[in-house]
């Protein structure tokens, strides 16, 4: 079974990331992801992604794992534009983990 | 496993293509694409003329003149519907609890204040030009808590009408023009006191079944590929003024209603090619016409203000301030395209290293900041309003559109100044595709040897259509000339309370009343 991501994107007006950018690289990361969008019922993650800092994307009712990527932050923790993709993984890996618990 | 399809967006319009099942709506799906928006059009029986030649009414939104202002309004459906951006450009009813465009929606708090001026930005960056919906979306809030304060004070039941009128439009997800502006005459005369009483729009009828309306609206933006136009005074009225104090709900196609098209610098350009059109896709600026009303009927419950002289001042000041709202939004997104396009000739030019071009740029980045600040400040100071739904603050609103008439002329300026002479001089598409002397043109007019020379006219061709001309006219006058800004903002701000601070810091006592000073 493939995890499902449930992705929500703020919308992009003045971003320092492209949000569905990212989600082309997560998807060459992880070959066993599936990315859909969050209105999807059968999603295992969602995932937010805003394009700045601003973190203005709105949060859609998930009962659900959920990570915030605002800018280039993965849970409010700054990182370098190069080495987003891979900390989103990870993320994403330690939700998954915690879901099979 | 969910089986993954590709949604890409319509209108052959270039955006994000993203693989995701099809989106599932909780709701009812309502929203119209961009291509359902166009294909609606087809269906009206709209009487346009542009230079002189009616058009034939099915075929209106294909003439040269207008395409590219259909594709921009497009986009506002589209992009609703884009998973990169539908956070921005949908919304929630409060009305009905359905997904709708935001077009369509009333502010429900400041978060959507702030929404609408980001989605603007975002959606002028996609088109480099204005895509007309913001009007009606203006009209609609400012009419919204307007109808019910008259109603609470008056007894009237436009408040209902208008929600209805309301929901009717989010469940077809119709676009509605804005329709203040009167030709107005002479400046300096009420309307019951023009030469000629059409000179604003006012009642010539009123029966059990509705009203007639008669005069003409100008600088009608988005009003030939609309479906409907909401009817506003175009300032505060005093009793005389009583039949001209009216709002409704009029069809673009409505019986008695014609449209004369707008003519634009360089539009013939739009008969031709495309590279020396700029932006051949979108156009420039919002396609305006004047419209005639000629005796046009509206049945009462499409009527939302009908003789109530004290409340046309609330309704000006409120779609004013709505409007001025977008102004940062919107110019903010059409200036990180000319700082784009002014960078990118730059680049193609060679001198993108140089100090005083980085200088440039970054002031113009200052500039266009500068602009988008003032649109989210006056949405986050936003406040509720009687009827629960926000309007924003109209000090900071005011300040934002007059900003707005000073520094895209700077960074238009500045953008000028980096995009070179040959903005000005090119020769056409046609002498670079001629056989004999095309070759000439591509020789002379390349910059650096690796970029192709019909790219760096394109580009030349961007600028100098973004950055003169009609698209510079707008940013002083449309949502009003600057003197109607500073009235605004002199009123709004206590020059008194500034009086008192400034004698306090001096130590100078108050001596009873300081405005005596
Ligand atoms: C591109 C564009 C799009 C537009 N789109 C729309 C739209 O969709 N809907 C809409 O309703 N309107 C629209 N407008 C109209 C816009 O709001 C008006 O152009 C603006 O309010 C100015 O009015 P005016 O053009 O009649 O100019 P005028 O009012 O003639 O102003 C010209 C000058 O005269 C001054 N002036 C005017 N009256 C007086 C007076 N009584 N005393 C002293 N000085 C005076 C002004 O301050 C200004 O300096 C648009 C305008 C433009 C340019």
């Amino acid at each position: 079974m493939k995890t499902i991501i449930g992705v929500k994107f703020c919308g992009h007006c003045n971003p320092l990331i492209e949000g569905p950018e990212v989600i082309e690289n997560l998807k060459k990361l992880g070959p066993d992801l599936e990315f859909l969008s969050w209105e999807e019922q059968q999603k295992d993650i969602l995932l937010i992604i805003s394009g700045c800092t601003a973190d203005c994307a709105t949060r859609p009712q998930f009962k659900g794992p959920v990570i915030n990527v605002s800018g280039s932050s993965v849970e409010r923790i700054q990182y370098s534009l190069s080495e987003l993709p891979s900390q989103i993984l990870r993320t994403i890996r330690e939700k998954e983990a915690v879901c099979l618990d | 496993m969910a089986c993954t399809a590709i949604l890409i967006c319509g209108i052959g319009l270039a955006l994000i293509t993203f693989h995701l099942r099809e989106l599932t709506f909780k709701g009812e799906m309502i929203m119209k694409t961009g291509k359902e928006y166009i294909e609606s059009l087809r269906n009206r029986n709209i009487k346009v003329y542009v230079k002189g030649q009616l058009l034939n009414s099915e075929e209106v939104i294909d003439h040269p003149f207008i395409r590219g202002h259909v594709n921009s309004a497009a986009m506002t459906f589209e992009l609703a519907h884009d998973p990169a951006t539908e956070d921005l450009v949908s919304a929630i009813s409060h009305l009905t609890g359905k997904k709708i465009n935001r077009f369509t929606h009333i502010h429900q708090s400041r978060e959507d204040l702030i929404k609408k001026v980001k989605m603007l930005r975002m959606i002028s960056q996609k088109t480099g030009t204005c895509y007309q919906r913001c009007v009606g979306f203006d009209a609609i809030n400012a009419l919204y808590s307007t109808t019910f304060e008259m109603d609470m004070k008056l007894g009237t039941s436009y408040h209902e009408r208008m929600k209805k009128y309301i929901e009717y439009m989010q469940d077809n997800d119709i676009m509605v023009a804005g329709a203040m502006t009167d030709p107005k005459g002479d400046r300096s005369l009420r309307p019951g006191q023009q030469a000629d009483p059409d000179m604003f729009v006012h009642v010539v009828e009123r029966n059990d079944q509705g009203i007639v309306v008669r005069g003409a609206k100008a600088h009608m933006t988005g009003m030939v590929n609309s479906h409907e136009m909401l009817i506003m005074p175009t300032m505060g009225m005093i009793a005389e003024d009583k039949d001209y104090a009216v709002s409704c709900a009029i069809p673009v196609d409505a019986p008695g209603v014609l449209h004369i098209f707008g003519r634009q610098t360089n539009d013939d350009r739009k008969c031709e090619g495309e590279i020396d059109q700029g932006n051949a896709q979108f156009g420039i600026v919002g396609g305006e016409c004047l419209t005639v009303l000629e005796n046009v009927f509206v049945p009462w419950e499409k009527v939302f203000m009908c003789g109530e002289t004290d409340f046309a001042g609330m309704l000006v000041e409120r779609f004013a301030s709505y409007h001025r709202q977008n102004y940062g939004g919107c110019k903010g997104g059409v200036s990180d395209i000319v700082i784009g396009a002014a960078a990118v000739m730059a680049d193609y030019s060679g001198y993108a290293k140089a100090a005083h071009i980085k200088d440039k740029i970054n002031e113009m980045i200052h500039l266009a900041e500068t602009l988008y600040a003032c649109s989210i400040a006056c949405s986050a100071e936003g406040k509720q309003t009687a009827s629960g739904s926000y309007f924003v603050d109209p000090l900071l609103a005011n300040v934002g559109k007059h900003n707005v008439t000073r520094l895209i002329y700077d960074i238009d300026r500045i953008a000028q100044d980096i995009g070179g002479g040959l903005t000005a001089t090119l020769p056409s598409e046609s002498d670079l595709k001629n056989p004999d002397i095309g070759k000439y043109v591509e020789k002379y007019f390349k910059g650096v040897a690796s970029v192709p020379t019909e790219d760096r006219m394109r580009m030349a061709r961007l600028l100098e259509n973004m950055t003169g001309g009609t698209a510079l006219i707008e940013s002083m006058h449309g949502a009003g000339s600057p003197q109607a800004q500073k009235v605004m903002y002199s009123k709004l701000s206590n020059l008194d309370h500034k009086k008192r601070c400034a004698m306090a810091i001096a130590g100078i006592k108050p001596k009873g009343d300081e405005k005596a000073q």
